[in-house]
């Protein structure tokens, strides 16, 4: 089974009218390859999740930010909608803010391996979020990062050593956020650690890490010589 | 397109550290050690002797014939070898397999390097992966694929597949056996190296210092030229490590039980039991692989290319083995011809969708419009385009009290939006008689409409200074339905059909079929008017001799007189155009909605499509219905163009 491998994301966009964040499908999306859905969104509204979706877990920052990040899951079906809509609330300031990424081998069973959130208040430009212990090896760890806009504020985020960034939506409007969520593969069990970023200004917001499960690594077949001589490589045929 | 080659074939098989390793194809001159270096010893592997590489040690050389081992496209690495995991991390290094290139100058620019990471020793999990240095010399490592590294001892196949798109797209594949293990899109596409690199075995030079040695054996090594399919990595692998041990096992079984004959496998007899048997596996392998890879789905290389032959499919340069498959099953599977299932059934794959998600359009000899979709221009030619806006879900014509839009013949700034009206047959002559017996119907809403002027339908040859009037006019205050004809723009005359009043009026212009003795290129028209409904209520005119041809029909606004007495203020609607002779009909399309998911083959979809339509239609695959010229989504270098 190939490594675990991001290579797709599409950025949600909020209905206000419908009450809908919808993402469309990027197109590289192929059958059996899992989306990932990371969105945040106020914690006043509830959550509705459409068809084949599942929630792997969800987390509520407390004031000021009164903030929820979700992390959904879905298998590509055979074929696949063009467009996914979540359900998020009518009318809601700041408005919810999300990301659909697209991966080979993530496992699409598996429950979360673990996760946790930090509230962040602004006192400091550092978003820690903080540690998680992977299981195993191939665990993938997911950073998302969320400040608040306020007013014209559109802040931006340096992420952290080793972590790459997926994808990024920014609201610039009043009381919207910027949300960066990023990849982190640590190839290792235990601690991650935190691994916080640096925000471009004094902020309040969140910062998460979700450990997700990716299909292991898998022993490569192999030969074991009795006697040296064999055919090798062909020159004809295969 | 490249002619698929071995570049270089590494066996070895040298008995003796006394001699060189030799390229079994004759690209590189035989194997050296650099300065400073030490030679790999010759060890015993799986398929004879290998190469035991480690820290400081390591071979290269140089191309006979400058170029010989260079691909800058698509390149295969495939290597036997056993990996010191443990020990490669020992060293704290990349281990790497092959370098072609040693990256200190344009003509050494590394074109394709392969190269093993230890990612987690204690699990004894590896990677392997490309890297190359781009034309500006910058170094691009991609991402690798990822496998369990087998004990020391025990020998793997591994492989490195580079398959170049384009500039910026870049697939890369690696293989463990025949696992797939890892399958990467890159943008990289801007690839160096030159004629005259080192072909570097082991190790890779940074600033000129040999570094980043392997700890391991390579048995063998070969690079190809192209992209080695997994079929054809599957059947490679699967004699290495099972047909041919089954072959030396059947020759064992062969031998009556007690047979004064060594089970030693090392005795004199059972090597040559070996021979004969891994001789019966070769063979079994490749009956197997025909049995297994002979049909489209699974082919590659020429069989792959005997199929395309077959079915008329010729590949394009970066086409994967993948697309040249799925165009040849596409091709296969066409069945129930032209019609619409037919045609879904043989492009869903080439368009990725599923089949009820691709649409076929196509058309009859009648337009219709309701102005619902806006004024397209793709349909029409409204001039001046000011004068011509959508209100209320109808075509509006207004012209100012102050506009003069005199329409005389010799003064022509009348307010006009038309659609061509095409035909397909021609005269005697040879003369296309575009607007063949056309019939037009619009529903004509006046709101003002002063006087000295009118608004109405008309057949229009602007070439020719033709044109056939049919309108409703302010004569001094008298609302009158009028003919009028102009041959070469000399007016024939009004004719006064019938006193009506400012209403809505349903207007039809017909070319009325050949009937009776008419002079040459003239034909017999009818003018009709309602003002009871589109269905009810018509009053035909007497018959109007007027020239055959004209290219264009649709709606004017005009003055009989440079001066109008006030604003004009016109609604169009429900326009209803058939020219049965017209291409329409003749003309399809294959349409795939591009917001949907999936990477689709247009070009082969499009070739698939040529392949099943009727030679008298001109079909073509688009993935938007307007025409937009130099836009490869409208097929507009392909036509027939746009689809409305």
């Amino acid at each position: 089974m190939p490594p675990v491998g991001f290579f797709a994301s599409s950025v949600g966009t909020y209905s206000s009218a419908n009450g809908t964040e919808i993402f469309l499908t990027p197109a590289a999306a192929r059958p059996n390859d899992v989306l990932l859905a990371a969105i945040v969104a106020p914690s006043s509204s509830p959550m509705v999740a459409p068809s084949g979706w599942s929630l792997m877990a969800s987390d509520a920052a407390g004031a000021p930010v009164s903030m929820t990040t979700y992390l959904f899951r879905r298998t590509v079906a055979q074929t696949e909608p063009a467009q996914h809509s979540f359900g998020v609330g009518l009318g809601l300031g700041p408005q919810p803010v999300g990301l659909l990424m697209a991966w080979h081998s993530v496992d699409n069973g598996a429950a979360i391996v673990a996760h946790g959130l930090a509230l962040v208040s602004p006192t400091s430009t550092a978003f820690p979020a903080p540690s998680i212990v992977l299981a195993h090896y191939s665990d993938l760890t997911l950073l998302v990062y969320y400040a608040e806009s306020g007013a014209g504020l559109t802040p931006t985020f340096v992420l952290p050593a080793g972590a790459t960034q997926l994808g990024a939506t920014v609201y610039a409007a009043s009381g919207g956020g910027t949300l960066v969520v990023a990849q982190y593969l640590k190839e290792a069990v235990g601690a991650t650690g935190a691994l916080s970023a640096t925000c471009s200004a004094t902020n309040t917001g969140l910062a998460a890490q979700y450990g997700v499960q990716a299909y292991p690594t898998l022993l490569a077949p192999s030969v074991i010589p009795d006697i040296p001589g064999a055919i090798g490589f062909p020159t004809i045929g295969v | 397109m490249t002619v698929p080659a071995t570049l270089v074939l590494l066996r070895f098989d040298e008995p003796s550290n006394d001699v060189a390793p030799s390229d079994q194809i004759g690209s590189l001159y035989d194997l050296q050690i650099d300065t400073g270096l030490a030679l790999p010893p010759v060890v015993s592997a799986f398929c004879g002797f290998g190469r035991q590489f480690s820290a400081g040690s390591a071979l290269d050389a140089v191309d006979v014939v400058p170029g010989a081992s260079l691909t800058t496209r698509d390149v295969t690495v495939q290597v036997l070898l056993s990996w010191d995991v443990f020990n490669q991390n020992v060293a704290g290094t990349l281990g790497t397999i092959v370098a072609r290139g040693k990256g200190n100058a344009i003509a050494e620019y590394v074109a394709y390097g392969v190269e093993l990471r230890v990612v987690n020793a204690a699990l004894a999990i590896g990677e392997i992966r490309f890297f190359w240095q781009d034309t500006a010399g910058t170094v691009h490592t991609e991402a690798g694929g990822q496998f369990v590294v087998p004990p020391v001892g025990q020998f793997v196949m591994l492989t490195a597949v580079r398959h170049w798109v384009s500039g910026t797209d870049v697939e890369l594949r690696y293989y463990a056996g025949d696992l797939l293990i890892g399958e990467f899109l890159t943008i990289d596409g801007d690839i160096g190296g030159g004629t005259t690199g080192t072909f570097c075995v082991g190790t890779r030079y940074t600033a000129g210092a040999a570094g980043n040695f392997l700890v391991g054996t390579i048995d063998e090594l070969r690079v190809l030229n192209y992209e080695l399919t997994a079929e054809e990595i599957s059947a490679t692998w699967g004699r290495i490590a099972k047909l041919q041990p089954r072959g030396y096992r059947a020759i064992r079984d062969l031998l009556p039980p007690g047979s004064p004959i060594s089970d030693d496998p090392a005795s004199r007899i059972q090597k040559l039991f070996r021979i004969v048997g891994h001789a019966i596996g070769y063979a079994a392998a490749q009956v197997e692989n025909v049995r297994k890879n002979q049909m489209p789905d699974r082919a590659y290389g020429p069989v792959l290319a005997q199929w395309e032959g077959i079915v008329g499919e010729a590949p394009k340069a970066p086409d994967t083995v993948v697309t040249r498959r799925r165009r040849v099953i596409g091709h296969l599977r066409q069945h129930a011809g032209t019609s619409v299932p037919g045609v879904q059934a043989a492009t869903a794959d080439l368009l990725q969708l599923a089949a009820s998600q691709v649409q076929v359009i196509a058309f009859d000899n009648t337009v219709r419009e309701d102005w619902s979709l806006g004024l397209r221009a793709e349909r029409w030619w409204a001039d001046p385009t000011a004068k011509w806006t959508i209100a209320a879900a109808a075509l509006r014509v207004q012209a100012l009290s102050t506009d003069n839009i005199l329409f005389d013949g010799t003064t022509r700034q009348w307010s006009t939006c038309f659609t061509s009206a095409p035909a397909t047959r021609r005269s005697f002559t040879g003369q296309v008689l575009d607007g063949l017996q056309a019939n037009l119907f619009v529903k004509v809403v006046p709101t003002s409409l002063p006087d000295k002027a009118e608004v109405g339908i008309a057949f229009y040859d602007w070439a020719a200074g033709n044109a056939l009037l049919f309108g409703l006019r302010n004569n001094a205050g008298v609302y009158q339905l009028v003919t009028e004809g102009f041959r070469a723009w000399v007016s024939q005359g009004v004719t006064v059909q019938v006193v009506s009043a400012l209403v809505t009026q349903w207007l039809n212009l017909a070319q009325l079929a050949p009937a009776g003795i008419l002079p040459a290129n003239m034909s017999h028209y009818q003018a009709a008017w309602s003002t009871t409904s589109e269905l009810a209520g018509y009053t035909n005119s007497a018959a109007i001799t007027h020239p055959t041809v004209f290219q264009y029909a649709g709606m004017y606004a005009r003055g009989f007189s440079a001066t109008l007495a006030g604003a004009v203020d016109v609604a169009f609607d429900d326009v209803i155009l058939r020219t049965p002779f017209g291409p329409r009909p003749f003309r399809w399309y294959v349409y795939r909605d591009p917001t949907l998911p999936g990477t689709p083959d247009l070009v082969a979809a499009h070739a698939q499509i040529q392949r099943l339509k009727h030679a008298h239609t001109a079909a073509t695959v688009i993935t938007t219905k307007s025409l937009l010229a130099d836009s490869p989504s409208s097929g507009a270098d392909r036509g027939p163009c746009g689809a409305l």
